[in-house]
């Protein structure tokens, strides 16, 4: 007897439709599996007899042979239990295989016949709707990621048992079609929101004026941040509050950032998509492969996590120069591109960068009385910052030390609400400048385009030529400098680009080693 | 000449070194004496007397000498008249002077600049208008071509078209450090940099406080512009007051740990700079009144507006962050930005760390 099952295998963050086809013929009793198996899907063959028998279902002493096409793809994950059972089990003809057209299934058995999560099941079940597939069958505790697909019938189970009743008499134990949320359900959404944690707000933060405007500004045209301060001064505090002053994620945003987590397994048992913009933070011994995705069967890294948010590399000096350069492609391209024998693979990677770093390797620096470090030790530790990572850095500012009023007075601080507000604003100027083109933000000018959008009337013009003169720019850092003006200007609601939104420009300008030599 | 440079380049001290001139008349004597007559002078340990009979053997006084001169470095030792006059009277004189460029002539007046290496603002920008008021006035500058005080005193002298020396504690043919190339080459150009070490010997700890008594033994006046309360400089101003030379020394505020070294040596006795006139009209011996005082300064802020004025009062000497000043004139960011954004223009004040500015005037 032949039978056949579609299940599907997660390739980068997007997913494929396979078939498991079992096929039952009279030899000797040998149980095969064949088509480009890793060792966990060959590992399958065990789990799946020993599940069918403790659930009461004797192999036949026939020749079994499992295939799962196309034999091109190399099949990883342990997703392939579920489907394997159940081809078996169509092919004694235990389940009626006309059942099985409209179906995906995954899930991981146990030896006793239950079934367990698996990652990536909401790509899958995109993928399923994609091919016309409107019923899934996946472990319970991935119902809710599969029943964020519209148009999907989600079938929850937990154990094999409850597979063969579904298929055979239409028996649910919890399905589950993509309707509005019953009252119940959303007072049950409301409570997890509850659960989180409170999103940082900038109305917490006191003092450092000039480190949440640079916030803003970085927000509004997506540029990429570096702080520099002692330890202490609230540099982990204003990249928490980031994400806050981001504009809200509309729904392919949001579907585009669930799937990267559900493919590394991170989407838990969250009862709604991902709604809140990133904020990851990697520790900084992290490997380039965790950083921007990778390893031999491509997963995503920490980048594309942060996609649509925050990545806030602390202690920008400790990283492995090696792993930040690897930022370098993604950084331009919003996305990274791995390549391997078995095909190339795409992460989205569009995030603002913001790091953070001390002046110093005590950390105090120009602070000379705190300081102790010697020139050597300064120049070194500058040394150890990668020059291409810097040069992908529009906005670099000081987070001083905070004095004692700034700590305990009850300002009424401005809140996170309040800037979005601007932010949005600027961001609606840009989307409207850059209309038909390929620009989404004022951080990705190319710098032919700048004399275009970042045009200088006469004023500002030889106040430019001075400040060449006397900063020592280059022609990357000026450029960098004129999108930063444009993106000040655009939250002013200004067309053109004034002298004071150079000369603030100027002091976000990006940091260079002649910055440690003009000692305080 | 050549046995000149093999006494100098023999292994021994100083002092020793000049007996055994007294008693034989010249390099050439040393070298030729015999062993018993070196040893009957009775002016060494025999100890040393070894490590020279040991020098004599080892060395091919022709072929060193001609190594020597391949590599352009001037030598100068006791016996010439163009050793350094002041130089000759500081006990341990080295018998031999490396140095590339132009030595003093005997009627250069030179005054040493010494201080931290990282210093203040104010410590940088003193340095360095002292240093071009001593040049414009005639005086050559004697430092050390560190980094800090010693370079911008050196780079203050030439910038006042001055003649200026530096002492190094390694070979006169390497430059340390390295970010000083340029300076080191304007410094050959327009004066020398002298070294008692042997050409090709690398810059280690201990040769510094050594070459601090030459830099303070080739002037009259020893400048200390600041100083931590265990620095390398007040090592020079201890050298000078042993050698009988002037000390001066710039005052700072009591908190400022900058100014700990240099405060302590006016309590102790050292002239205290008041003004930049008033120091070189101690020099001169004329009065202080023969200097009129900095007028751009004031030209400078007859042009500055209500503001402008409100935030340049916020600045000081000491570098502040923008946030500090921020909550000091209570101004709002982006109007703060603008005036110290003018300020910067009219060179008033500057930034000497990224968001840090001080006041230049």
């Amino acid at each position: 007897m032949y039978s056949e099952v579609s299940c599907a295998i997660v390739s980068g963050i997007e997913s494929i439709l396979v078939r498991a086809e079992t096929d039952i013929s009279p030899g000797l009793p040998v149980f095969d599996m064949v088509g480009f198996l890793s060792s966990e899907v060959k590992e399958a063959k065990e789990r799946v007899r020993t599940a069918l028998k403790n659930c009461g279902y004797n192999l036949p002493v026939k020749r079994i042979t499992v295939n799962i096409s196309p034999a091109s793809i190399r099949k990883t994950g342990s997703g392939f239990d579920l489907p394997v059972a159940v081809s078996i089990l169509a092919a004694t003809e235990v389940i009626r295989s006309a059942q099985l057209k409209d179906l995906v299934m995954v899930g991981e058995l146990g030896l006793n016949g239950g079934i367990y999560p698996v990652n990536g099941v909401l790509s899958m079940a995109l993928a399923a709707s994609e091919c016309g597939k409107h019923i899934c069958i996946v472990p319970k505790e991935n119902s809710f990621e599969a029943s964020l697909v519209p148009q999907m019938t989600v079938v929850g189970v937990s154990h094999l048992t409850e597979v063969v009743a579904y298929l055979n008499e239409g028996i649910e134990c919890s399905r589950k079609r993509n309707e509005a949320p019953t009252d119940e359900e959303s007072a049950c959404q409301k409570e997890i929101c509850a659960e989180d944690e409170p999103e940082a707000d900038f109305a917490f933060m006191n003092g450092q004026k000039l480190l949440r405007r640079a916030c803003e500004v970085s927000a509004s045209g997506r540029h990429n941040l570096l702080m520099l301060g002692p330890p202490g001064s609230g540099k982990t505090m204003a990249a928490k509050c980031l994400p806050s002053i981001l504009p809200p994620m509309d729904k392919n945003e949001q579907m585009e950032l669930s799937k990267i987590y559900s493919v590394c397994g991170l989407f838990a048992e969250r009862k709604k998509l991902l709604d809140k913009r990133p904020f990851r933070h990697p520790h900084h011994s992290i490997s380039a492969v965790g950083l921007v995705g990778g390893g031999q069967i491509p997963h995503p890294g920490e980048i594309s996590l942060a996609n649509g948010g925050v990545l806030f590399l602390d202690e920008l000096t400790e990283f492995r120069r090696d792993t930040l350069d690897m930022l370098r492609q993604p950084l331009e391209e919003h996305q990274l591109t791995i390549g391997r024998s078995s095909g190339s693979f795409t992460f989205p990677a569009d995030f603002v960068l913001v790091a953070a770093m001390n002046p110093c390797k005590c950390g105090y620096y120009p602070d000379l009385s705190r300081c102790r470090c010697t020139q050597n030790e300064i120049d070194r530790y500058f040394g150890r910052i990668s020059q291409p990572l810097l040069d992908r850095i529009d906005i670099c500012v000081e987070a001083p030390r905070l004095n004692f009023s700034d700590i305990t007075k009850k300002a009424d601080n401005e809140s996170s609400a309040d800037i979005r507000k601007r932010v949005i604003k600027a961001l609606a100027m840009q989307r409207e400048r850059f209309k038909g083109t390929p620009i989404r933000f004022n951080s990705g000018i190319p710098n032919r385009d700048i004399p275009l959008y970042c045009s200088l009337g006469k004023k500002e013009t030889r106040f430019m030529e001075e400040m060449y003169a006397s900063l020592g720019l280059t022609a990357r850092t000026y450029h960098k400098l004129l999108k930063v003006a444009r993106t000040i200007a655009d939250l002013d609601g200004a067309d053109a680009i004034g002298l004071s939104h150079l000369q603030e420009a100027v002091c976000y300008r990006g940091l260079d080693s002649k910055d440690w030599e003009g000692v305080a | 000449m050549k046995y000149r440079y093999w006494l100098t380049a023999a292994r021994g001290g100083n002092a020793a070194k000049r007996k055994l001139l007294s008693v034989f008349g010249s390099a050439r004597g040393v070298y030729e004496a015999k062993e018993e007559a070196l040893r009957a002078a009775n002016a060494v340990p025999d100890a040393w007397i070894d490590r020279l009979l040991e020098a004599k053997r080892s060395w091919d006084v022709q072929k060193e000498y001609d190594a020597f001169l391949q590599k352009q470095i001037g030598l100068v030792t006791l016996e010439e008249a163009a050793y350094p006059a002041l130089l000759k009277e500081i006990y341990d004189a080295p018998y031999g002077l490396f140095y590339r460029g132009t030595l003093p002539e005997g009627c250069e007046s030179c005054v040493a600049m010494v201080g931290a290496r990282r210093p203040s603002g104010y410590g940088q920008h003193t340095a360095h208008a002292i240093a071009k008021l001593l040049a414009e006035s005639g005086y050559s500058v004697v430092s050390g071509l560190a980094l800090g005080i010693d370079g911008l005193s050196h780079q203050g002298a030439l910038s006042g078209g001055g003649r200026t020396y530096a002492v190094l504690g390694c070979g006169a043919d390497i430059c340390y450090p390295k970010r000083h190339r340029d300076l080191y080459e304007s410094i050959i150009a327009n004066g020398a940099v002298l070294s008692e070490y042997l050409p090709g010997t690398p810059p280690v700890a201990e040769h510094f406080p050594a070459r601090n008594r030459l830099i303070s033994g080739l002037c009259k006046k020893t400048i200390v512009i600041e100083a931590r309360a265990k620095s390398g400089s007040l090592i020079t101003a201890d050298f000078a007051l042993e050698q009988g030379r002037d000390v001066y020394a710039l005052p700072g505020r009591i908190t400022d740990p900058l100014s700990e070294g240099t405060n302590r040596l006016i309590a102790q006795g050292a002239a205290m700079i008041c003004s930049k006139e008033g120091l070189l009209s101690d020099f001169l011996e004329l009065p202080e009144a023969a200097f009129c005082g900095d007028s751009t300064y004031n030209k400078k802020k007859m042009c500055l507006e209500k503001e402008e004025l409100l935030v340049y009062s916020c600045f000081d000497f000491y570098a502040k962050s923008m946030d500090e000043v921020q909550r000091e004139s209570g101004l709002e960011l982006s109007a703060l930005i603008t005036a110290v954004s003018r300020l910067c223009r009219c060179g008033l004040i500057r930034e000497t760390f990224k968001n840090h500015y001080a006041r230049i005037t």
